[in-house]
């Protein structure tokens, strides 16, 4: 797409066009010139060859031509030096150049069948060339019109583009007050040519569509929140009540801890799958986050997954680490990720979570239990020790993609390491 | 001593739910009220003088936003309000903020967490009438930095004493490594792990000497009080 406007377009085609044309014809009209001042001088020649001829019939002899500039050559050789030096370069021509502004026409005489040599009438012409003399002048006069032809062109080609795009460039500038939040808005002019009436109502139409579209997002996300969280809060909070029953037999203390940390894992991925479908977050704008923070305030909230478990948990992060990236998106993702190793690293284990400069590394102490590590960013592919649906990572790596913050999960025996790369913020 | 229990006022339409945080509180010694629609809810809270409103978005009747602006143009004094519910997008918390909420949690959500922000907000607004923080044995004067424990004088230097201002008042919640540091020092830090050595002597003086410790590290990455009552 030009990123010229659709005027300035117009009126640079009016130009070249016009440009073009003024130069074509100014040729044209220097060419001419010179065809008329050459057939002048060959009418002469020829009327002077007849008289030539005439005589020679009547007396055997060529005569002096009746014109000053004119000489009858019997011998090439005696042409002047200027003359002959072309004349012998290519014999057949007519109009010759030669030095100190001579210019020379050359005509053939042949005298009657077998009577006498052939003989040349030469014409030295410069006095009589006016073209030559004109040149500058004429040359002028075409410049100052092309310039004027060029100034009325482009003079034609604003008023015409004005009026075709003014009703483009209005309606261009309603679009680009418009926002995706605002009702839609009329967009047709009744002024308008018949294409961009066409235009404006395909925009409107589509605006309206958009419009409906984000409404939709926004019902279906704030009645999925409501309708999601409200039961899962009560579930949740009917776990930590029969957490705290002290007469719940051992058993049944382990199935309320598996539906607690089910419970917490569906809490996530509603909040994933809302983050998704949200337009605001599509398009949440980067910014410079201080990492370190973020990771401490993760680790506590994501504590929970622990289930009580033992296990060392190693921040190492410079305070002063920072990168670019949308806040909300990078503390979704890191809380998935700490989640996700909490939840997945067994009493005893180790997690680890620090800056190389580059990455920032979330690692435990066990293998991915999904299989290939591409399989964890595979829908529904999911370790045998995971409580929830195998949709985490895969919602997590779709984040990742949509924000440009790098993603990849490898797995080795030692154990499990996520590493996000987001651009580095100074 | 403990602080003097919590009158909280429960404004939430979902049975269940209520049923259990009745459990929770009463459990934990608070003292709850509790109401299914708006319209109950605003007419409790200004009734009996909660201190804390713990307030569902979605309820029939009267809107929690549409609760929460009457209540804050009736009531006679501040009452915090913790806003609590399903809905999560941008608008709707910018809604709860701009209608006068103190505080947003989102369902589903930890008892513990509920609590603890509960108990924020009813110390953050008794910040003006009582300079003493109280938790189990220990007070802390957040005027002066000063220190009791069991009524014991701790000698504590300056920077001791702000930490422990920072975590009495932040308590029962866990204040982050980076959160001390940016509420002692600002943007500007020492360098190497500035915490370390505080914490240390903090340690020393405040635990060390007594059965009980009360400075607890949370994950490594966190520090908070425990009540040693």
């Amino acid at each position: 797409m030009s990123a010229w406007p659709m005027r300035r377009q117009l009126m640079l085609a009016f130009a070249i066009f016009a440009v073009v044309v003024a130069v074509l014809f100014g040729m044209f009209a220097v060419a001419f010139t010179y065809a008329v001042e050459d057939t002048f001088f060959e009418n002469a020649l020829r009327d002077e060859a007849a008289a030539q001829h005439s005589h020679h019939a009547a007396s055997g002899q060529w005569t002096a031509p009746r014109s000053e500039d004119m000489r009858v050559y019997t011998d090439p050789a005696a042409f002047p030096a200027d003359l002959r030096e072309r004349f012998l370069e290519y014999p057949s021509g007519s109009e010759f150049a030669g030095t100190q502004g001579r210019h020379y026409h050359v005509l053939r005489l042949a005298p009657a069948q077998g009577e006498a040599a052939p003989a040349f009438l030469v014409a030295e012409v410069h006095r009589q060339l006016v073209v030559r003399r004109l040149r500058g002048e004429m040359l002028g006069w075409l410049a100052w019109s092309a310039l004027a032809v060029l100034g009325l062109a482009l003079a034609i080609g604003y008023a015409l583009a004005r009026r075709t795009t003014a009703p483009l460039a209005a309606l261009t500038a309603r679009i680009q007050t418009m926002r995706p939040s605002d009702p839609p808005q009329a967009l047709a002019d009744p002024a308008a040519t018949r294409e961009v009436g066409v235009l404006a109502a395909g925009l409107e139409a589509l605006a309206a569509r958009v419009h409906a579209l984000i409404r939709r997002e926004r019902e279906f996300t704030r009645d999925a929140s409501h309708e999601l969280r409200t039961p899962l809060a009560v579930i949740h909070s009917a776990c930590e009540r029969l957490g705290h029953d002290d007469s719940l037999a051992e058993p049944a203390r382990r199935q309320v801890e598996f539906l607690r940390q089910s419970v917490w894992q569906l809490g996530r991925t509603v909040e994933l799958l809302l983050t998704l479908a949200r337009e605001e977050h599509a398009i949440a704008p980067a910014e410079a986050v201080a990492v370190l923070p973020l990771v401490e305030q993760v680790v506590l909230e994501q504590a929970i997954a622990l289930g009580g478990k033992k296990v060392a948990i190693d921040v190492d992060v410079p305070a002063t680490t920072r990168v670019h990236a949308p806040p909300l998106v990078l503390r979704i993702v890191l809380s998935n990720l700490i989640g996700n190793a909490f939840a997945h690293t067994t009493h005893g284990g180790r997690v680890r979570i620090d800056h190389d400069g580059v990455h920032l590394r979330i690692a435990n102490s066990e293998p991915l239990a999904c299989g290939p590590v591409d399989a964890a960013a595979t829908p529904f592919a999911k370790g045998s020790a995971s409580t929830g649906w195998g949709l985490g990572l895969a919602i997590v790596a779709r984040l990742c993609e949509r924000h440009a913050i790098g993603l990849d999960i490898e797995s080795t025996a030692s154990g499990t390491c996520a590493r996000l790369a987001a651009s580095a913020s100074v | 001593m403990e602080p003097a229990p919590l009158r909280i006022l429960i404004i939430e339409d979902n049975a269940a739910l209520r049923a259990n945080m009745a459990a929770f509180l009463a459990a934990s010694g608070h003292v709850a009220d509790f109401a299914g629609d708006g319209a109950s809810g605003l007419r409790l809270a200004l009734e009996t003088r909660p201190d804390v409103v713990v307030l569902d978005l979605g309820l029939p009747r009267l809107d929690g936003v549409e609760v929460c602006q009457r209540l804050r143009a009736q009531a006679e004094r501040h009452v915090p309000v913790l806003m609590l519910t399903a809905r999560d997008a941008l608008e709707d918390r910018l809604r709860g903020f701009a209608a006068g909420a103190d505080d947003y949690l989102a369902k589903p959500f930890a008892e513990a967490e509920l609590l603890a922000r509960c108990q924020a907000l009813s110390l953050r607004h008794r910040a003006g009438s009582d300079h003493v923080l109280r938790i189990g044995t220990l007070c802390v004067d957040r005027r002066n930095g000063e220190a009791t424990r069991e009524g014991r004088p701790l000698a504590l230097h300056r920077t001791c004493q702000r930490i422990l201002v920072e975590l009495a008042e932040a308590w029962p919640r866990t204040l982050t490594r980076s959160q001390l540091v940016e509420r002692l020092w600002g943007e500007d830090p020492p360098e190497s792990d500035p915490l370390r050595s505080h914490l240390y002597l903090l340690r020393q003086v405040l635990d060390k000497p007594f059965a009980v410790p009360m400075l607890e590290t949370v994950h490594g990455v966190g520090y908070r009080l425990v009540s040693d009552a």
